[in-house]
């Protein structure tokens, strides 16, 4: 006997049960990464190298627009790496979103036959864009490099961050996803959400440039204190403020709670669905 | 003390909330509220089934499209809950319920092997040991290393059968899925199935041929409009249920000119 009862009547698992769980899972959610990763970059010819290169791309079309023609003031770090640096952080946090969200959609047609936790899905993909987040930094090294940038010393600070980023994407999109696969379009306003959230936060121009009265608009914006704080680790000088810690904190802590809450609630009308 | 038996239905009853208009999109569901036309309607694909499988036992399933066979099998894999009273499963299920199930068409037939094994809950170091045994039965040996989109109908349902099957599973779902297969597979994986069965696994078997019912089921039941009509014999229950098509075809033609 492996072991296996499934009772259609349990009660809902706890936080343990439910950690326990994935940990019981995680040769599958290993397999589960291995196959994101490389489906992902099976069909391109470039391959994992457009990880690299795209938000490099990205970074030259910025540093053309908006240092040359617009001319942004970032003090202490040239624009290049300013940039940069916050595409990577919108980059992942948008993408581990839409993965999250779309993980039962996606996944509609093996959800229909396996008996496996849905979550799962939407777990090894915010876990292999973490992956891919590790490869971004190297494009990102060799433009402060270039750029003649030093790293802060709390550099290897930025892995908290980074976890606590991908979580609360993963926690939003968790809460997606049984909307996602019920409504798929629900994906399309998600995008525009997702890019004006983008816009909110000071990515592609400073805080400075914001009017004193809408600051706190950009500072609600959790997405403000994970670049702000990725860029004063990355680059600048001490840990970061306080206050950025706790954003964070408690933006993990309250999206991968609401997330777990909400998708166990929904899952199941979505699965008619399905 | 006798063993619980693997698979137990209480009074199980699975009822999709079907809007009446099937928004299928955010923008129609709007649409259709601001219009206040949502209404929706219950559909129940089964009602008040309760049955208990032992290890061992093959239950044939028999009923007319619709019936509710397929929604049997899916709730028994606890893929759909039931939406009242109550399903338990004592072990691990194999369900063959749709072939080329859980395979990525991108990866190859390697990769799949650990994917699908991993998904039916194994440990996925232990099915890699097991890769060239599940290849050499399904016959896919040469093609270990290509994308599975290039794999024929055929070498699918054996490579999934052979993963599923790899292991002893408590429960065994077979719906259907040795229609697409050739003599020859058709004998191996019969073969394979005796064996499950003698060392203990409880088979559920759909199937619309009732030779295949009467000739390898333990026990059988009649499903009809989401409820058990008969259950019994499996010889009883396919005889009740063939004279009963008989007369309905009898009923729906026409007349016959004297």
């Amino acid at each position: 006997m492996s072991g296996t009862i499934y009772d259609s009547a349990a009660p809902r698992p706890t936080v343990v049960a439910d950690l326990r769980a994935v940990w019981r899972s995680r040769g599958l959610l290993g397999v589960l990464v291995a196959r994101d990763l490389a489906v992902r970059y099976k069909r391109s010819v470039l391959g994992v190298w457009w990880t690299l290169l795209n938000p490099l791309l990205e970074t030259i079309v910025l540093w053309i627009v908006f240092s040359h023609i617009f001319r942004f003031a970032t003090p202490g770090v040239p624009y290049s790496v300013f940039v940069l640096s916050g595409i990577l952080v919108l980059t992942s946090f948008q993408q581990t979103v839409i993965g999250a969200a779309g993980a039962m959609l996606l996944q509609s047609e093996l959800l229909r036959k396996v008996r496996v936790a849905p979550a799962l899905f939407s777990l090894s993909t915010a876990m292999a864009n973490l992956i891919t987040f590790a490869f971004t930094l190297l494009p990102l090294a060799v433009v402060m490099a270039i750029a003649g940038v030093a790293p802060n010393p709390a550099l290897p600070l930025i892995v908290p961050v980074v976890l606590a980023l991908v979580g609360t994407a993963f926690g939003f999109g968790l809460a997606l996803a049984p909307i996602v696969a019920r409504f798929p379009d629900t994906l399309n306003l998600l995008r525009i959400a997702l890019t004006l959230l983008g816009y909110l936060a000071p990515i592609f121009y400073p805080i400075a440039i914001v009017p004193e009265k809408y600051r706190i608009i950009v500072e609600l914006n959790p997405l403000y204190h994970f670049v702000t704080l990725f860029r004063v680790l990355l680059f600048g000088d001490g840990l970061g403020s306080g206050w950025s810690w706790l954003a964070i904190a408690v933006s993990t802590t309250v999206c991968v709670a609401v997330g777990r809450s909400v998708h166990t609630a929904l899952r199941r009308g979505a699965f008619a669905a399905l | 003390m006798t063993a619980p038996p693997i698979i137990e239905l209480r009074d199980a009853e699975l009822a999709y909330r079907l809007a009446r208009h099937g928004s299928s999109t955010l923008k129609e569901l709007f649409v259709d509220l601001t219009r206040r036309h949502v209404r929706y309607e219950r559909y129940e694909a089964l009602r008040g089934v309760s049955l208990e499988v032992s290890a061992g036992e093959v239950l044939g399933v028999v009923g007319v499209n619709g019936a509710g066979k397929s929604s049997l099998m899916k709730m028994i894999a606890g893929i759909l809950p039931p939406s009242g009273g109550r399903v338990i499963v004592r072990g691990a299920v194999a369900a063959m319920i749709e072939l080329g199930a859980g395979f990525s068409h991108e990866l190859t037939g390697r990769e799949n092997i650990v994917l699908y094994g991993s998904l039916l809950g194994r440990d996925p170091r232990a099915v890699r040991g097991r890769i060239e045994a599940i290849a050499d039965w399904a016959g896919v040996t040469e093609f270990l290393d290509v994308p599975v989109r290039t794999y024929s109908t055929g070498m699918l349902a054996r490579l999934a059968f052979a993963i599923c099957t790899d292991r002893q599973p408590e429960v065994l779902l077979v719906d259907e899925v040795m229609a697409v297969g050739d003599t020859e597979f058709l004998e191996r994986s019969a073969d394979r199935m005796r064996r499950l069965i003698h060392d203990g696994t409880a088979v559920v078997l759909v199937s619309h041929d009732m030779a295949t019912i009467v000739e390898q089921a333990t026990r059988a039941i009649w499903l009809e409009a989401g409820r058990v009509r008969a259950d019994g014999a499996p010889a009883d229950v396919v005889a009740a249920y063939v004279a009963d098509g008989r007369e309905a075809a009898a009923d729906q033609s026409p007349p016959r000119a004297p």
